[in-house]
């Protein structure tokens, strides 16, 4: 990897302040003085088709985050581009940007070499840009055809379906694809939906589509013609930018890849053909860090605005990690010889819903005082997987037991007096309720224990002062136990709802995303509970897509795609570069 | 200039309360209105309502009170269903059917001659295990299959009401009348006018004893909703389902059986009408109660106190409005006044904002 180009390129290395990122930041890294093909030696060649979309610079500012920071990325007529990078990388803040969604904080569009400012969506459209989402925005209810006219401006007052659906005709001759005009869009497979979208953004005239992760829903088959679908269009001059998770598809389809990783492009338009998969994995998951084993303590100091515990403790866990000579006894399994039944087990747990397999023959084994981490890319199984480790979800087939009893089959409040303990990733509609009050929230794992003297009566002073007392030990920062749920910053609830699940000293806790939008104090708050906790002896399950944060905690770790476990490394064998290129699907090539 | 509809980020008391008093005041204007287009002078309308249903000495009151009974049971039975975000709209049925099992207790299974102290717990009991046999089946069906309770609560309320008449024409018909028989003296619940004999100032005075049941089901109601682990087990599915199936709650369970307990109270409004007031079952023998009790249940924000207070309010209209003919005219006032009290209800969740056409052009 190019290590030796790190300060070069485009962009500086300074770092804003206020940025929720831990401190691993990276350097863009710019491949142009090593390879002809990439984006500022490209415009020079006249032989290649000019750049019809062309973002310059694009920074996207929320408060207190910097989603996209002076990210540059070019599409040229007819070539397919794919866009990479991790959960909250910034892909997606990206292209809703083009589409005219949102509106960059500083930076230049250009639609042909002419600069363009899109105030909505539709400005987009004009310009010729349809943006295709991952859940389509059609109308279920309307026929194929209805979706297709809709909103595409200038409809005759009178609808004469048949004429229109001849002015469709030719699109869709383009594109092979059939279509019964007249079906509701609520009949048609999530592959067939696609097609609709992708028709209805061309009667629009589009010249640029983007399109969201646009292979998650479909299954195989449907994935690989749409693949062909996008070849033909990119043929017939159509620019296509395209997110998506799984390089064997990037690397089939796409002519050039752009990396983002923490809101920077840190390659752009690399030829897709010219670089193997694995290159782009490191990319994705942390750049030439990725190479060498993993090196946190070196970037810290490039950081001064963060503060100062967060550093701390970023750069400890991590060189703790990796450092081999350090043998796995340094890891928190220091714990007492096993006892024979497993806090949490997975037997050969299945599961299938909606037509899918979500997950396929899991087995997984905690141990206590073990911290267990499982990356991947969202959606890949995770929330299926804790959901059925809480009791929540019932497995299609296999078996889940806490401390040697199997529940399997048994509700949430048997594996919860089984001593399990849940924080999902939805603190505001599972976790908790928006509009419950503060006690009530706390109340919810504490109720059934906090009985009043009459039969089936709740002992409502015991429930402030228990709300109270959770509030206060976890510093929860609140306006009384009677404000709503609602009224707490995500930190404060992450905070309160931990707090909820570890007063009942749980023998095993599962997180899901337990950092996802929380401020650096919080998320230091959280790891240092974990930690803690785990210290003490309760089996943990980390499941996360911030890949960093499971090397950090993680004793042992597994990675999850397309809901199965396609590896596992205990803690001295971490390779951050192998966990990247099995998250992004290359299953084959890399697992030995 | 246009009007912009935007949600209100805060809900000052001013507006919680002033909203539906605004709704209540425009809703009478309208009808003033209606009321001069018919030729009936408005003022004197109006004195005449609030004379002969609040005011009118305890003859109106009593009247409005014994209206209120059957309202407030109701009402409570559709507020403990909204509190679960399960929309029982089904109460009318439920009432049928209770009225119906407690009539048949009074006129067919017991002999004659049984005490009142075995006969009416009997009846009630009767009259709520229909009504909650009633509700439980559109519970059932939500819990179990996903079906929208809105429907099958509804639809129940026909089927209901058929399965009475069928009595009422043919099984249990008075001489070929349409209404059973009397309901044997001993079966009738006490009312004020039973204590004519000591107190002569309670002659002719109907308010009956369910009104007192109807206050106590009140009170305890909002003890178990605020005071009982069930409560906050019903609070929570109503805000979230995910977060009470989280939290390790029967969710389904809880499903059937609140709306079995909403349709037992909407059975006990039923027994309370045909033992209270009309002492047999009849067609008709109420006025919508169950679905004027989801208005009531709405208006009073599900809060038990205000259940008993709208119901107070909207009877004495009811009663009052009585006296005005022709005889639709009661209904007409309740409807239109309803109908601008819940529009007004919108105003306290949304504000309405004039925009000018300039000030969008400036906006980014």
């Amino acid at each position: 990897m190019n290590r030796t180009g790190e300060h070069q390129g485009n962009t500086t290395g300074e770092r804003r302040e206020g940025l929720e990122e831990p401190v691993s930041s990276l350097q863009p890294l710019s491949f142009a003085p090593e390879k002809p093909g990439s984006s500022h030696a490209d415009e020079h060649v006249s032989s290649l088709p000019p750049v019809s979309l062309d973002l310059e610079g694009i920074s996207i500012e929320f408060p207190g985050v910097l989603a996209c920071d002076r990210v540059s990325l070019a599409i040229r007529r007819g070539e397919i581009h794919a866009l990479v990078g991790e959960n909250g990388a910034g892909k997606s803040t990206l292209m809703h940007c083009a589409a005219g969604i949102l509106r960059p904080t500083s930076g230049t569009i250009r639609v042909d070499g002419t600069p363009v400012r899109f105030t909505s969506p539709q400005d987009a459209q004009a310009a010729g840009i349809a943006m295709v989402f991952q859940n389509f925005l059609l109308v279920e209810r309307l026929s194929v055809l209805d979706n297709v006219l809709l909103g595409s401006g200038s409809l005759p007052p009178l609808l004469e379906r048949v004429k229109l659906a001849a002015g469709i005709e030719p699109v869709c001759k383009r594109l092979g694809i059939e279509l019964d005009w007249c079906r509701p869009v609520e009949s048609l497979s999530a592959g067939e939906k696609q097609k609709v979208a992708l028709v209805r953004a061309l009667y629009r005239k589009a010249r640029i589509l983007i399109l969201d992760e646009p292979t998650a829903v479909l299954t195989p088959d449907e994935s690989d013609r749409l693949l062909e679908t996008m070849r033909r269009l990119a043929a017939d001059g159509v620019s296509i930018l395209f997110v998506s998770h799984k390089l064997p598809e990037i690397r089939s389809v796409a002519d050039v890849i752009t990396v983002m990783h923490r809101g920077r492009a840190v390659a752009s338009s690399l030829p897709a053909r010219g670089i193997s998969a694995e290159a782009v994995a490191s990319l994705m998951v942390g750049g030439d860090q990725a190479s060498a084993p993993i090196s946190a303590p070196a970037s810290a100091s490039a950081s001064p605005s963060q503060s100062q515990s967060q550093s701390q403790s970023q750069s400890q866990s991590p060189s703790q990690s990796q450092s081999q000579s350090q043998s796995p006894s340094t890891s928190l399994s220091t714990s007492p010889p096993p006892p024979s039944s497993p806090p949490l087990r997975l037997d050969s747990v299945t599961l299938r819903a909606g037509g899918h397999d979500r997950l396929l023959s899991l087995s997984l084994s905690l141990r206590s005082g073990e911290l267990v981490g499982i990356a991947g890319v969202s959606g890949n199984g995770q929330r299926e997987l804790v959901s059925v480790c809480a009791g929540i979800v019932q497995p299609t087939s296999g078996s889940v037991s806490v401390g040697g009893s199997d529940l399997t089959g048994r509700s949430p409040r048997d594996f919860f007096e089984a001593g399990l303990c849940y924080v999902s990733e939805d603190r505001y509609n599972e976790a908790s309720a928006a509009q419950l009050s503060l006690a009530d929230s706390i109340c919810l794992k504490w109720y059934r224990s906090l009985r009043g003297a009459l039969p089936g009566s709740l002992d409502t002073a015991a429930v402030t002062r228990t709300a109270g007392r959770i509030l206060e030990s976890f510093n929860v920062r609140h306006s009384g136990p009677a404000a709503p749920t609602a009224s707490l910053s995500g930190g404060n609830l992450q905070k309160l709802i931990l707090g909820r699940e570890l007063s009942h000293e749980p023998a095993v806790l599962i997180v899901h995303q337990p950092t996802q939008g929380l401020d650096l104090a919080s998320t230091e708050f959280v790891y240092q509970a974990l930690r803690q906790q785990a210290a003490r002896g309760t089996a943990i399950l980390l499941v996360s897509s911030d890949l960093d944060e499971v090397l950090a905690l993680s004793d042992r770790l597994l990675v999850m795609y397309r809901g199965r476990f396609v590896g596992e490394f205990p803690r001295c064998e971490f390779d951050r570069l192998r966990v990247g290129s099995l998250m992004a699907g290359l299953v084959g090539e890399a697992a030995p | 200039m246009r009007l912009l509809v935007e949600p209100r980020l805060v809900q000052s008391r001013v507006v919680r309360f002033g909203a539906p008093a605004a709704g209540l005041a425009f809703g009478l204007l309208l009808s003033a209105i209606m009321l001069e287009l018919f030729g009936i002078p408005a003022p004197a309308a109006y004195l005449a309502i609030i004379e002969s249903g609040f005011t009118g000495g305890l003859f109106a009151i009593s009247d409005t009170l014994t209206v209120a009974t059957p309202l407030i049971l109701c009402g409570l039975a559709c507020a403990l269903a909204f509190k679960t975000r399960l929309w029982n709209v089904g109460a009318e049925g439920q009432l049928f059917l209770g009225a119906w099992a407690a009539t048949g207790v009074a006129i067919a299974l017991l002999p004659a001659g049984t005490p009142g102290f075995i006969a009416i717990p009997c009846m009630a009991v009767a009259g709520f295990l229909a009504g909650a046999a009633w509700g439980a089946v559109p519970g059932f069906l939500r819990a179990r299959f996903g079906t929208s309770e809105i429907l099958t609560s509804l639809m129940l309320v026909y089927v209901a009401a058929h399965w009475n008449n069928y009595f009422i024409y043919s099984v249990w018909s008075d001489r070929g009348f349409q209404m059973t028989r009397l309901f044997p003296r001993e079966s009738w619940l006490p009312r004020l006018s039973d204590l004519a004999s000591s107190w002569p100032g309670a002659a002719g005075l109907t308010l009956h004893a369910g009104f007192v049941v109807a206050l106590l089901l009140a009170a305890l109601f909002w003890f178990v909703m605020f005071k009982t682990r069930f409560g906050f087990e019903i609070k929570v599915t109503g805000i979230s389902e995910r977060t009470a199936h989280y939290a390790g709650m029967p969710v389904r369970r809880n499903i059937v059986v609140v709306m079995a307990l909403s349709g037992g109270l909407a059975g006990l409004a039923g027994m309370c009408e045909v033992t209270g007031v009309v002492h047999r079952l009849q067609e008709n023998f109420s006025p919508g109660y169950g679905f004027t009790a989801i208005l009531v249940a709405w208006l009073a924000r599900l809060n038990p106190a205000a259940i008993v207070l709208v119901s107070f309010l909207l009877s004495g209209l009811l009663v009052g409005a009585r006296e005005i003919q022709p005889s639709g005219i009661a209904m007409m006032l309740q409807g239109i006044v309803l109908t601008c009290v819940v529009a007004a209800d919108f105003l306290t969740g949304n504000r309405i904002r004039i925009v000018k056409d300039a000030a969008r052009t400036e906006a980014p």
